[in-house]
């Protein structure tokens, strides 16, 4: 880890100031700063922590937007009682991710910063180009079974391993960004970048600007959704594969569907192949493995990570269903 | 004999680990402390062409930086453990430019804090000049390297196997492996009047001591190793590791300690680790189900630097009875850091294959896997005819069988469900452990305050060693438990052996009982002024001929210094006085598992049963039981954790746990535990050990055979072979992932 | 580097140490408190967690000068006053939950926490939210037992109460 200065602003408005210096990044639970430091990742020059700053902790469960304040901890808003009867998708990619010393310190904001577990660029060796731009990518012809298969480029493998990110690209979603030059929204899909030329850029985030809040529209499809997981252990790993689904259904006919796929993109990834195979059908085990099969009709497999499109396709019919039975 | 052995009692060390006083290598405080932060290669094979370390020296607080430019330094000659010496390779890191496997150390940095050197170790730049190098032994290219003297040959299986009614022929895999201990390798060095102290996690501290002693040329009481808590070994603390010298060496040029915790991604490659393996197995076998023809040829990724093998097929040999017996053994080397022991080395690779093909046959034949075990019992070791010391497998089967519910299980693949509609598979694999032994030296206190003390260097890796040594004692004693203290783990006490081949309490017990037995004998002499004739131990009382008893304190304290100690050693009786002194002093001096007359294992039964989505294919184990005989179990509490133990590395070795390698750089990639999977408590369903008493004084005067590593053989067969029963797919390789089941 | 004042096992302590120091760092090389465990300083094993505010954490990615001013509680500051065992440790040697003892700090203090929070209503909920603390020796049975009892104590006590 490289050497730092610590700050802690006793405002928002100081720590937007602060964060307009040149080198600063900002801490809040520490569970992904401390961590990409530590490996060499991430090597700010000003640490500016923001984990006690009031007000940005605030969860509204209620009334037509839902708002996370980004600095709202997961292990809590995991036991919201709103979100669990109303938005289970949303519980259930909170309950799945990581562990409960980690749920307790991250917070949603940070969370969505999440960076990707890709062997090779956290190994610090090997040559990446989200690492070192312009070394190569050493994924292209190593280890690729936990690749992705959208949005992926020659120079850039890397999968996005977020659980709530994921779960979020299924509603209306957007994040809200402060700078000391003021808010702007940012929607939810538009916030990740997929893989160019540069695959260190991860996000429109820019310097000086700090994530305040998510904001969900509140849905009916909330309440028949599921987020669905699917890891090489049962507990504390990162997906092979995930889908959220959040249904709204007339008896058994599916009158809007909304699908996210984890595990197998480069950001969170919302598929309105999948969405649209369910959408105007009446749900049944062969409808729901039609829309699975809809959801990996472009992912480009590599050597190792074919098989995700298989079990992503019954991860994807398993989470429609399992969300139908939630009507 | 007040029968402390054989009683549950409360593990000695629980207090001090669950209250965290427990003090672990890195745990031991020094002042003027200096911490050290390693680099390691890039690349697997070459050289190294330039090294800049301005940057790292440059940075505030930088002690040292150590590269093989400035170690250059003559070293005593030590070696491999393997080729007679302590070491876990042949090869020394810093002494030469060469680079032969990624993750070796390239460059030591000292400093202040441990934050600084971290950083410097960020600084240093290394520029390779790079050969082709491949660590997996199934890249192209490879060549096998027979093992002649490894072939057993028993009738002629070839021509048995042709002829058979019924046979089997497959391959099986297993990946390498990482230990992955919870607690990271660490070496705390400090110089003190030329004699070096050493805080390092040890399954070995005799043979790091001599190793030390060795290397840097002075006599081995001038090297203490201190090791009392060994947070997880599983093999991979046994060794000397290189880290450890060039730790020493730091600390005497600098002249202060230095503290090295080795970071989790470099665990992978400054240890050692276990070898990948390639089972063919052919069985051939009469319509009833005996066994005509058995037949293993098994391939162990080996290492350019160092030649490692170990051969699983002298134990499978040895599994059932077979009239004709033919097993080969190779190796291939690989472009990596030595491989070394790890839980059941030989053995948990081997019987995943072996116990998978017994399964494949049974499945042909159409008869229970139960009872073609049980047909095929051997009542001598089928290779060279010798008698058992003991053998219970058949009951350890029918009890194992009793406690699982084997009777309920429906043969027919995929023919059973839970209520919420999840394919259930029962699979069940035998287990055996060789009984071998080592010389031990212990000492025995016995005060005046009634308190009993055990001396010995051997080792408690989470075992049981603490409190089943101290029952040894308290049981030859009459010494109520909460009086007994025992000390391990140090070089200072009377020698131990390593703790590897699960020969601790065999070994070491037989140490303490005979030192125990030495201080009765005093005991009683004293009581009876120096004739013991008519004296006897019981209930905390020497009884005197006439039935009048006196507390043991008593008499103790009538004794000149108000002790009575005595020091042991002890050997099996298969080995030389002189293999024994060898022993001691640090080397490597094993008996068993087979002598003249006998072979000696510990043998168990494996089931399990595993649950799997029929949609997701997600497999999960639901329920394990083992049924072991270990000969005399001397604490059942810790007897059964450790089973249990081991049981829970099989389902993760079935169902887990795989060393990626990153073939075209030769490379392990998945270097951290969030890549490596081991087990999570939420992976474990219920977990069911017995164990079935056996009297088997052949195999060491108190009886105890193999304890610490039966618990994984097999286990990871019995999940394989339930996985095919709830599926029908049959996957001849470990990790059983959901790809494999799609 | 700098000065800060932590609060561990209810005493203050003034200890000067870089801005990179972990909280699992300042407690055990500067404050001597070398209960709590280091198994990989990547949060990937549990081994460190403490209690911050009551809730457990991992000491690893904590930064010693972000917890200034929070109350932290190690393994060394469990048990009573007069040295008594808290419950969990004393169900832990019972139940034999423990072999190496490496992970077991870090896996009583997330169990005291588990008990809290109220996740050890079953065993299967119980291993679910232990699993964020790996162990390598697989005790992981005994300690869903030792979990449970405490868990069924801590009932019957409120049980009683009311």
């Amino acid at each position: 880890m490289q050497p730092f200065t610590y700050l802690r602003p006793a405002s928002l408005d100081e720590a937007l100031h602060a964060a307009s210096e040149p080198g600063t990044s900002v801490l809040a639970g520490g569970t992904t700063m401390v961590d990409l430091m530590r490996g060499g990742l991430a090597w700010p020059t000003r640490l500016l922590d923001i984990s006690h700053l009031p007000g940005l902790a605030d969860v509204q469960t209620d009334g037509p937007v839902l708002r996370f304040g980004a600095l709202a901890r997961m292990a809590d808003v995991a036991e919201n009682e709103t979100l669990q009867r109303a938005y289970p998708a949303l519980v259930e990619s909170l309950q799945l991710a990581a562990s409960q010393q980690l749920r307790n310190a991250a917070t949603l904001g940070g969370n969505i910063l999440q960076r990707t577990r890709c062997p090779y660029f956290r190994n610090g060796v090997s040559d990446c180009n989200k690492r070192v731009p312009g070394s190569g990518c050493s994924a292209v012809d190593g280890e690729d079974r936990e690749m992705a298969l959208f949005g992926t480029s020659e120079s850039c493998l890397a999968n996005y391993p977020g659980d709530w990110g994921t779960a979020l690209a299924a509603f209306d979603t957007a994040v809200e960004l402060r700078s000391a030059a003021g808010l702007r929204t940012v929607k939810f899909s538009e916030f990740h970048l997929p893989y160019g030329e540069d695959p260190a850029a991860e996000t429109v985030l820019r310097p000086g600007e700090i994530v305040t809040a998510i904001t969900v529209r509140a849905t009916p499809a909330g309440r028949a959704s599921t987020y669905l997981k699917v890891r090489d252990r049962q507990s504390y790993a990162y997906a092979l594969v995930s889908a959220a689904v959040a249904l709204e259904m007339e008896g058994d006919m599916v009158t809007s569907a909304r699908v996210s796929l984890g595990g197998v993109a480069s950001k969170p990834w919302r598929s309105p192949e999948a969405e649209a195979a369910l959408t105007g059908r009446r749900l049944s085990e062969a409808v729901s493995l039609e829309a699975g099969e809809a959801a990996f009709k472009g992912a480009k497999p590599r050597r190792q990570n074919a098989f995700k499109i298989e079990l992503g396709r019954r991860v994807v019919a398993r989470a429609a269903l399992t969300a139908a039975k939630r009507i | 004999m007040d029968g402390s052995i054989g009683i549950p009692v409360v593990r000695r060390d629980a207090a001090a680990k669950a209250s965290g006083a427990a003090q672990y290598a890195a745990d031991f405080p020094h002042a003027g402390t200096a911490y050290a932060a390693l680099v390691t290669s890039k690349v697997a094979r070459g050289r190294i062409t330039a090294i800049d370390t301005m940057a790292a020296e440059a940075v505030p607080g930088v002690q040292m930086v150590l590269t093989h430019h400035s170690l250059n330094e003559g070293l005593g000659k030590e070696t491999f453990a393997m080729k007679g010496g302590h070491m876990q390779s042949s090869f020394m890191p810093l002494t030469s430019d060469e680079v032969h496997y990624a993750g070796q150390i390239v460059c030591l940095l000292i400093a202040d804090t441990q934050e600084a050197a971290e950083q410097a170790a960020g600084l240093v730049a290394v520029e390779y000049a790079t050969e082709h190098a491949s660590a997996a032994m199934d890249d192209p290219g490879h060549e096998e390297e027979p093992m002649e003297k490894k072939a057993i040959d028993v009738g002629d299986a070839l021509a048995a196997f042709a002829a058979a009614d019924v046979s089997v022929d497959a391959t099986y895999l297993t990946p390498a492996q990482h230990h992955n201990p919870i607690e990271l390798y660490a070496a705390t060095c400090a110089w003190r009047d030329g004699k070096l102290l050493v805080n390092t996690p040890s399954q070995w501290v005799k043979g790091k001591q001599a190793a030390l002693a060795e290397i840097f040329g002075i006599p081995m009481e001038d090297v203490h190793i201190e090791s009392p808590y060994i947070g997880g070994g599983f093999g991979s603390k046994a060794t000397l590791l290189a880290h450890t010298v060039l730790v020493a060496m730091a600390a005497r040029r600098l002249g202060r300690p230095v503290k090295l915790v080795v970071p989790r991604e470099a665990m992978f490659t400054v240890g050692s680790f276990r070898p990948a393996t390639r089972s063919r197995v052919r069985l051939g076998a009469k319509k009833d189900g005996t066994l005509t023809a058995v037949l293993h040829d098994e391939v162990g990724q080996s290492a350019v630097i160092d030649h490692v093998a170990f051969p699983a097929t002298e134990v499978t040999a040895r599994m059932y009875a077979s009239p004709n017996i033919r097993t080969r053994q190779a190796t291939i080397a690989t472009d990596v850091n030595t491989p070394g022991f790890q839980r059941a080395p030989a053995e948990a690779p081997g019987f995943f294959g072996f116990e998978s093909a017994v399964d494949e046959l049974a499945i042909k034949l159409g008869m229970d896997p139960v009872e073609l075990r049980v047909r095929n019992e051997p009542e001598r070791d089928p290779v060279k005819g010798l008698a058992w010391s003991s053998r219970s497998l058949v009951p350890c089967f029918r009890r194992g069988a009793e406690l699982f519910g084997w009777s309920k299980r429906n043969p027919e693949v995929g023919s059973m469900t839970t209520p919420d509609g999840l394919l259930i598979g029962m699979g069940c694999a035998t287990a055996t452990y060789p009984s071998a032994m080592a010389p031990s030296s212990a000492r025995v206190r016995l005060s005046a305050d009634g308190t009993c003390v055990v001396y010995c260097g051997a080792h408690d890796l989470g075992t049981g060693a603490y409190t089943v040594l101290g029952q040894v004692a308290a049981d030859v004693l009459g010494v109520p438990d909460e009086l007994v203290r025992v000390h391990l783990g140090d070089s200072t006490l009377p020698s131990g052996p390593v703790a590897g081949g699960s020969i601790t309490t065999g070994s070491s017990g037989a140490a303490v009982h005979m030192a125990a037995l030495a201080v009765r004998d005093r005991l009683l002499a004293a009581a009876g002024d120096g004739n013991p004739a008519g004296w006897s131990l019981a209930g905390g009382q020497v009884i005197g001929p006439d039935g009048h008893g006196r507390p043991v304190a008593e008499v103790v304290g009538a004794v000149t210094g108000g002790v009575i100690e005595e020091t042991a050693d002890w050997k099996p009786d298969a080995l030389s006085d002189d293999q024994m002194r060898a022993g001691l002093a640090g080397g490597m001096a094993f008996a068993g598992p087979t002598t003249e007359k006998h072979a000696s294992y510990s043998f168990g039964a494996q089931f399990a049963e595993v649950h799997v989505d029929p949609l997701l294919r997600t497999v999960r184990v639901a329920r394990m039981v083992g049924v072991f005989a270990c000969g005399r179990i001397i604490n059942p509490r810790t007897a059964r954790s450790n089973l249990a133990g081991g049981m829970v590395w099989g389902a993760s070795f079935a169902l887990l746990e795989e060393s990626q390698v990153d073939r075209p750089r030769a490379r392990f990639a998945n270097t951290d535990l969030a890549g490596y999977h081991i087990s999570t408590n939420a992976d474990i369903g219920e977990v069911v050990v017995e164990t079935i008493h056996e009297d088997d004084l052949v195999v060491n005067p108190i009886g105890a055979k193999a304890v610490g590593e039966i618990g994984i053989v097999g286990m990871n067969a019995a999940i394989a072979n339930a996985v095919y029963h709830a599926t029908g797919t049959r996957v001849r390789k470990t990790p059983i992932l959901v790809e494999d089941l799609l | 580097m700098n000065t800060i004042t932590l609060e561990v096992n209810g005493h203050l302590h003034t200890l000067a140490v870089d801005t990179r120091t972990t909280l699992l760092d300042a407690l055990r090389e500067h404050l001597g408190l070398t209960g709590t465990k280091v198994g990989c300083n990547h949060g990937t094993c549990g081994a460190c967690t403490v209690h911050i505010e009551g809730r457990r954490q991992l000491a690893c990615l904590t930064l010693a000068v972000a917890v200034e001013g929070r109350a932290i509680t190690t393994i060394e500051g469990l048990a009573a006053a007069d040295g008594t065992p808290h419950p969990m440790q004393a169900a832990f040697a019972e139940h034999d939950a423990l072999q190496c003892g490496y992970c077991t700090p870090g896996q009583i203090m997330s169990a005291v926490a588990c008990v809290a929070e109220g996740h050890a209503r079953s065993d299967s909920e119980i291993r679910e939210y232990m699993s964020g603390n790996l162990c390598r020796c697989g005790a992981y049975p005994n300690i869903v037992a030792a979990v449970r009892r405490v868990a069924e104590d801590a009932a019957v006590r409120h049980v009683a109460a009311a």
